[in-house]
């Protein structure tokens, strides 16, 4: 298979993830719903649909122009989402 | 004409994960979800007060286990696909089974979660919030299934098939898939049972 891997180990990613994925749950745990807590979850969130698209989805290696619209995807939803909780 | 004598992917396709057709459904699948969610911020506005009182009803740990099963799915997707791209067919197909396993605890998962709901009353036509909850957790489950119905195809062909260029593609969109289904609960999950705002 010709296609350059300019990705992370898929086990350190998941690693990352489920890091992450805990961390979050852990904030809304701990500091509770406050709008600073909602934000730093859907920003997690981002981070991690971000790493799932690089590393899993390889998007850097698919034709050019996907990686913008998947990325900008993936902003509107956390914007959407942050404003809509902290307005 | 033969199969063999016929290309079925363009010449640079080894270049490029996946072909541009999933690319493109995918996408418009998340402009789907992405109104689905649209809509969800909607009735929450309109109706603030009483989405924090039903989001109260769903319970963390059971998303929370959700979010695991299917990273964890994805993880090894990730894997089979790397795999069959060393040319071992015998570890893809390996790591393929364990994504299955992994998305049939989502599915077993969710379809408890939903009889709990369920049996306490709690169903699409209580209020606003359990209404969406249904309908966005629904449609992401129809995805899951659908995931697993391909991934479970590969599984059935990858000792027979794993050799040929075509299949590679197949698994690389089928993997392509999953991984969308899987970005797709990173938002779900927060912004249903982490956001209660009292």
């Amino acid at each position: 298979m010709s296609v350059s891997r300019s990705v992370a180990k898929p086990s350190a990613v998941w690693l990352m993830l489920m890091g992450l994925t805990l961390l979050s749950v852990g904030i809304a745990e701990q500091i509770g719903s406050t709008k600073i807590a909602i934000v730093a979850i859907f920003l997690i969130s981002a981070i991690k649909a971000d790493r799932v698209v690089v590393h899993y989805m390889e998007i850097k290696e698919a034709e050019a122009n996907w990686q913008p619209l998947y990325r900008t995807w993936i902003v509107a939803v956390t914007a959407a989402l942050v404003i809509a909780h902290i307005a | 004409m033969s199969d063999d004598t016929v290309p079925l992917l363009p010449s640079d396709a080894e270049a490029h994960p996946g072909t541009r057709g999933i690319w493109t459904f995918i996408f418009i699948d998340m402009i789907v979800f992405l109104l689905m969610f649209l809509v969800y911020i909607s009735e929450k506005w309109r109706l603030w007060d009483s989405f924090i009182v039903s989001q109260h009803h769903l319970d963390p740990i059971v998303g929370l286990a959700s979010t695991l099963f299917l990273l964890t799915s994805s993880w090894c997707m990730a894997e089979a696909v790397t795999t069959l791209r060393r040319d071992d067919p015998q570890w893809a197909g390996y790591w393929l089974s364990a994504s299955i396993a992994l998305g049939g605890l989502f599915v077993v998962n969710k379809l408890v979660e939903y009889w709990d709901k369920v049996s306490a009353g709690l169903t699409p036509g209580s209020d606003s919030f359990l209404m969406l909850y249904f309908v966005i957790t629904g449609l992401h489950f129809t995805h899951v299934i659908g995931g697993l119905i391909f991934m479970a195809h590969c599984r059935a062909r990858i000792s027979r098939e794993a050799g040929t260029g075509n299949f590679r593609k197949k698994l690389e969109n089928v993997g392509l898939f999953w991984h969308f289904v899987d970005v797709l609960w990173l938002f779900i999950f927060p912004m249903l049972y982490l956001t209660a705002i009292a």
